[in-house]
């Protein structure tokens, strides 16, 4: 394909979409803020720091999704899993490198869980997510902390919770774009993550092009589960407590940033640069709003016409697409019959 | 149409932030000639209380005449919306005029995360205060932050303590212990009016709780003891956590209507309430039993049971609730974060002679005083012309 090509298959993209509402709203933002403080290093930061978690609930659900599953209990095995660290660090007799490897694979076990109920018991995923969250995970940090926050004094937590690079670039920062970059490279540019993609687009194809879509399916609830109970981990050392409440409530609004994205539910399509800059977007919006003094209340209500509008968006893109798969005869016919 | 609905979109977010936005946005920032408030954290030489000549609500003004100087921006910043942060900010916004400051609202919505990168947020864009809630289970870090900014703050609501449970932060809050027992008092004292004489020994107490928050369950206790004081042997005490249920009307109709109507030996009952809810709940479930006139119910806080008494509401069995109005939380808070912007307080000077011993700051309790529908209004007139508001 030649420049001009190119140029004009990224224009038509989702992501030439997103980039230029990013563009937008980077202007608008800059343009009203007191003091254009919208563009400031300190704020750029605490944008890319105010998405950390949700990085990492996204990467998890988006790899689930374009396989064709969906998963809604990260956030509650990130809860179990902060907990779990909480209690595990509190008496001083547990070293911190093996209450993190506990909780990590507490949540690749928890993962397993979603996989078998999905793939041997045939519920479906969004069911079987869920109760395993709302139910299994949740009731496990109530029984593990006893039903009280538990504070997190473990130097190396606190560390990797509060440090900065260079006293800007915050620790966790750097660990959640490492992550979606090492994602997006499994997605893009490796057999698995084709076979991620064939299995989301196709799963009986998959099958007999020789994928096994069930193992792949263990695999990625597992790897969910574990990304999961790392944001739980790093969410506790942020906040330096075992929160009962911990990041209950991120798995959907990353599933929100990642149908923004572009990744569909239906799963075989999207890209994590995609789903990079839905988060971006949605949390350069609400920031923006924030550095506005806009309510609290209206802020609601704003990103929540973003989002309605940008689905609009996607759905009139996606429907002129199929539009243009079918050939203008088969349309003339189906429209006189 | 794709472009077309990109515009819609970008045009959707102009008008929605335009509409929304409380300010002009080029008004936002403060003036660079104008005096810019100064941090004091316990380190300058500021020996005088200002604080000192407060009056029975907490409100004062230091010697800074509020319209001589800039106006200040405080964000009034909490974790969940509920009416009671809700009439807090109402309260703040009161004051806005007297102060000579501007409110800025801000609720994580749940998300403590959230909470702690809007702090930062805002001290990025040069806000002058913050009154916060310090959602206890990451109090720590959250004062961290807050420490960070070099940004003067309050906490209002709950207190923050040290490992030897030292109050560590300036803070307006209520004495959930001392509400607990003031409850208990009153209906002791009281009880002889609507009642008469009783045969004690099958008096109960039903004592609602909620343990995980350690606020409602100092309330808990507080009843608790009292009662103990009041009738030494008395074992007819009967507990309702509402960790079972939620902090709402439903869980206390549940809670009350199983133990009332089990425990048929108890005659007359006691129900001080830690959360207006449950009281709510309490008295529908003695009025669906029909104890109305064998059970007195009261609790902490007005603000359902005053809005009842404003409708004709006249409950037999609940009677009275601790008076409680948001600018018994907002007067004090505002007025010692302007007097720490000023500059003429410290966080160590603030309320000197009321600390607790062994606190490093002072946590100001707010004024515990019960009402009844015959003295509720007098009592909401009173906090209002001594916040200024007449």
């Amino acid at each position: 394909m030649d420049i001009a090509g190119i140029a004009k298959k990224f224009i038509k993209g989702k992501t030439f979409s997103l980039l230029c509402m990013l563009m937008l709203i980077i202007v608008f933002f800059w343009y009203f803020s007191p003091n254009h403080s919208f563009l400031s290093v300190t704020n750029i930061v605490i944008i890319l720091n105010s998405m950390v978690l949700f990085i990492l609930f996204a990467v998890a659900v988006s790899m689930l999704i374009i396989s064709g599953e969906v998963d809604l209990s990260p956030g509650f095995i990130g809860t179990a899993a902060g907990a779990t660290m909480a209690a595990l660090l509190e008496g001083g007799t547990v070293p911190w490198f093996v209450a993190v490897i506990i909780c990590l694979l507490m949540g690749i076990g928890f993962g397993l869980i979603n996989a078998v109920l999905v793939n041997k018991f045939r519920i479906q995923s969004f069911i079987a997510t869920l109760a395993v969250g709302t139910f299994l995970a949740r009731g496990f940090s109530f029984i593990v902390s006893g039903g009280r926050a538990i504070p997190v004094r473990d130097p190396v937590i606190s560390w990797l919770g509060t440090a900065r690079i260079g006293d800007v670039v915050p620790v966790t920062v750097l660990i959640s774009l490492a992550i979606i970059l090492v994602y997006g490279t499994i997605l893009s540019k490796t057999k698995f993550g084709r076979g991620v993609y064939l299995c989301g687009g196709n799963r009986e194809a998959a099958r007999l092009a020789g994928l096994n879509p069930k193992k792949l399916s263990y695999l990625l609830f597992a790897n969910s589960g574990m990304l999961g109970a790392l944001a739980g981990i790093l969410f506790v050392a942020r906040i330096r407590s075992g929160n009962l409440d911990g990041t209950n409530a991120f798995s959907f609004p990353a599933v929100t940033a990642v149908i923004f994205g572009g990744i569909s539910f239906g799963g075989g399509s999207g890209k994590m640069l995609g789903c990079f800059l839905g988060l971006l977007i949605i949390n350069a919006f609400n920031n923006g709003l924030t550095i506005m003094r806009v309510s609290p209340f209206w802020q609601d209500v704003a990103s929540g016409l973003l989002l309605l509008l940008a689905l609009t968006l996607d759905y009139i893109s996606t429907r002129r697409a199929n539009r243009a798969s079918i050939p203008k005869s088969a349309r003339r016919l189906k429209q006189e019959g | 149409m794709k472009k077309v609905v990109a515009l819609l979109i970008a045009a959707a977010m102009a008008f929605s932030v335009i509409a929304c936005a409380s300010d002009a946005p080029g008004d936002a920032a403060p003036p660079v000639e104008e005096a810019q408030p100064s941090v004091n954290n316990g380190a300058g030489t500021i020996t005088v209380d200002v604080s000192e000549g407060a009056n029975s609500i907490g409100f004062f003004l230091d010697d800074v005449d509020p319209q001589s100087r800039r106006t200040y921006d405080v964000v009034w910043s909490f974790m969940r919306p509920m009416p009671l942060m809700q009439n807090i900010g109402d309260a703040l916004v009161e004051l806005e005029d007297i102060l000579n400051v501007n409110i800025i609202h801000y609720n994580a919505d749940g998300d403590i995360d959230a909470l702690i990168q809007n702090i930062e947020i805002f001290a990025a864009q040069g806000v002058d205060g913050f009154i916060i809630v310090i959602d206890p289970t990451a109090s720590e870090r959250i004062k961290e932050v807050l420490d960070n900014t070099g940004i003067p703050y309050i906490a209002m609501l709950n207190s923050v303590r040290d490992e030897n449970g030292r109050a560590i932060v300036p803070g307006v809050g209520l004495d959930g212990y001392q509400a607990g027992r003031i409850k208990t008092q009153w209906l002791y004292d009281n009880y002889r009016t609507y009642w008469g004489e009783i045969d004690t020994a099958r008096l109960g107490l039903l004592n609602f709780n909620f343990s995980p928050n350690v606020d409602f369950n100092d309330r808990y206790l507080g009843a608790l003891s009292m009662f103990q004081e009041l009738f030494p042997g008395n074992t007819n005490i009967f507990s309702a956590d509402g960790v079972a249920g939620r902090l709402d009307e439903q869980t206390g109709f549940d809670l009350a209507s199983a133990i009332l109507a089990t425990n048929p030996d108890v005659e007359h009952w006691f129900i001080p309430a830690c959360l207006e809810h449950y009281a709510q709940g309490a008295a529908r479930a003695v009025e669906s039993l029909g104890m109305q006139d064998r059970v007195l119910i009261t609790t902490t806080g007005s603000d359902i049971l005053s809005a009842a008494w404003d409708s004709g509401y006249d409950g037999a069995a609940w009677v009275s609730c601790i008076g409680i109005h948001a600018l018994q939380y907002a007067a004090p808070a505002l007025c010692a974060l302007v007097a720490l912007m000023n500059g003429t307080a410290t966080p160590d000077t603030l309320w000197s002679g009321l600390r607790a011993p062994g606190d490093l700051y002072t946590f100001f309790y707010v004024e515990l005083e019960i009402v009844t529908r015959d003295t509720y209004q007098d009592f909401f007139n009173r906090i209002r012309a001594e916040a200024g508001l007449g």
